[in-house]
């Protein structure tokens, strides 16, 4: 009982250590091939949605943007990829409100409470790190112009992965990477843009 | 809860070189004499109508990249000596690890200049200020000023992040586009309010942006009230710093366009609003809007430890 009360004291503890910086391993671009488009399967990307899986988009989702070449839609992806890799979190929501007030200025104490309470939903910890993960994919994606599709979780595990604590594998990443490249660069969907 | 404490210690022990020596400054210590202006020394100063706070990173020179080499060098050398014992370690347990028929410890890597670091330069002088310490607040104008003392260079604005002694407590990083500004020693460089209202109010710029516009109208259009344009609370653009900071000249800060960074903190990121004549954005790419010119996009490298 002790060292589950430890356990959690630790975890406690950690959970509220605010972010430092990521020093423990030698910066480096993670170094790439270009791989062979024509080697790899598209995924599926069919499916009629539910609303189930309507409430779910914020979530599983895909990019794709008109133009954009397989080579140019990996390098995009493999940049947002390094920026929102690795996580920490946002301690409560002030900092994120003062943060948007910055951003945005001064605008009505509801858009940034909204703004507090769109953070204080997450809980720390995996999921939160999860979520912070997607919401800087969507960021980075969008300046980059790329517009967002839903999916159903199940599509969605093909060919996306999902880093909370930890990182997965390269050779699992890469995988994901190449074909989300391949989407994103490939026939235009047909399914309704997300948005942002 | 002592390991938990000691732990907390340890992670901040581990980032104290990158601790910044820049120092607030208050109007009541300068008063009772307890703080002086230097004239050697930088001074940034902010104004906003409510406590804010941010971060600046502090572009490496000369004297900061000597003194990183001498740490670089001092952390290799102990990294070196450490590693024949940490071979021998790790040759025991493989050892163990083969006769109890459990999984093989990760070979230690020997530590090469390629595999090797310490905290990146980038980080060895960041600058923060605020919420709290400011240098006065104006109460007729209803206005909290920051000022603070940093060593001379080019600062880049990171973004609107909330700094403890070695760490970060949250906000956002600019990290696809910010802009970055001249200190000079023995003038205070006026920011004014231009980090927060210079930007153009863009909706929907971000995700947080978007989901807060979002609420606003529902909340708007349940209450049948009118829907704010974006930036219609924005404060106007100013400058200006109190008289009692007289004894140094002040200099409006000259704002350029700056690139893309690092997300070191792991943070939440975004970009800083356009800025007309400073900041503009093409796709991703940043454009210095007083040259017209690209800002070169520097590759963006992780500080994630890599999975085989």
């Amino acid at each position: 009982m002790r060292s589950l009360r430890l356990v959690t004291a630790v975890a406690v503890a950690c959970a509220s250590m605010p972010a430092i910086a990521q020093e423990q391993a030698a910066p480096q671009l993670v170094p790439y091939e270009l791989p062979d488009p024509a080697t790899l399967t598209r995924p599926k990307l069919d499916f009629t949605p539910t609303p189930q899986d309507e409430a779910d988009f914020d979530k599983y989702f895909y990019f794709h943007r008109e133009g954009s070449g397989f080579a140019e839609a990996y390098a995009d992806i493999r940049e947002c990829d390094a920026l929102a890799s690795g996580s920490s979190i946002y301690l409560d929501g002030s900092a994120a409100m003062a943060g948007a007030m910055a951003n945005y200025g001064v605008l009505a104490a509801g858009i940034g409470s909204a703004v507090g309470s769109l953070i204080a939903d997450a809980i720390f910890g995996s999921a939160a790190r999860r979520q912070q993960r997607r919401i800087n994919l969507r960021n980075c994606m969008g300046f980059k112009e790329y517009q967002r599709y839903g999916l159903t979780g199940e599509l969605w595990k093909d060919f996306n992965f999902e880093e909370g604590h930890g990182r997965k594998k390269e050779g699992e990443r890469d995988n994901a990477l190449e074909l989300q490249a391949l989407v994103a660069s490939g026939p235009k969907p047909t399914t309704k843009e997300l948005g942002l | 809860m002592m390991r938990a404490l000691k732990l907390i210690v340890a992670a901040s022990a581990l980032v104290a070189p990158a601790l910044a020596l820049a120092e607030a400054v208050e109007e009541k210590n300068i008063a009772s004499g307890k703080q002086k202006l230097d004239p050697a020394s930088g001074y940034i100063f902010v104004q906003a109508n409510y406590r804010t706070f941010g971060m600046f990173l502090r572009v490496p020179d000369d004297s900061t990249r000597v003194e990183y080499q001498k740490d670089w060098d001092e952390a290799f050398a102990k990294a070196q000596k450490k590693y024949p014992g940490q071979l021998k370690n790790w040759q025991n347990n493989a050892k163990i690890a083969e006769q109890t028929g459990k999984e093989q410890p990760a070979k230690p890597v020997e530590p090469t200049p390629e595999n090797f670091s310490i905290e990146p330069i980038e980080l060895r002088d960041t600058v923060s200020f605020g919420p709290m310490f400011i240098y006065n607040k104006d109460e007729p104008a209803n206005r909290f000023n920051y000022l603070t003392s940093v060593k001379p260079g080019t600062y880049i604005y990171y973004g609107p992040l909330l700094m403890q002694p070695g760490m970060v407590a949250g906000g956002q990083c600019y990290c696809m586009g910010t802009v970055r500004f001249e200190v000079k020693p023995g003038v205070i460089t006026d920011l004014g309010n231009f980090l927060i209202a210079a930007a153009d109010s863009v909706k929907n710029w971000d995700v947080a942006s978007a989901d807060a516009w979002r609420r606003a109208e529902e909340k708007a259009t349940k209450k049948g009230e009118p829907v704010e344009a974006p930036g219609a609370g924005r404060p106007k653009l100013a400058y200006g710093v109190p008289d009692s900071l007289k004894a140094l000249p002040a200099v409006q800060a000259e704002f350029h366009a700056h690139g893309k960074l690092n997300n070191y903190y792991a943070l939440m990121f975004t970009r800083m609003p356009p800025i007309p004549g400073v900041l503009g954005y093409r796709r991703d790419t940043v454009i210095d809007l007083r040259t017209g010119q690209d800002v070169p996009n520097p590759v963006i490298k992780t500080q994630v430890k890599i999975k085989k």
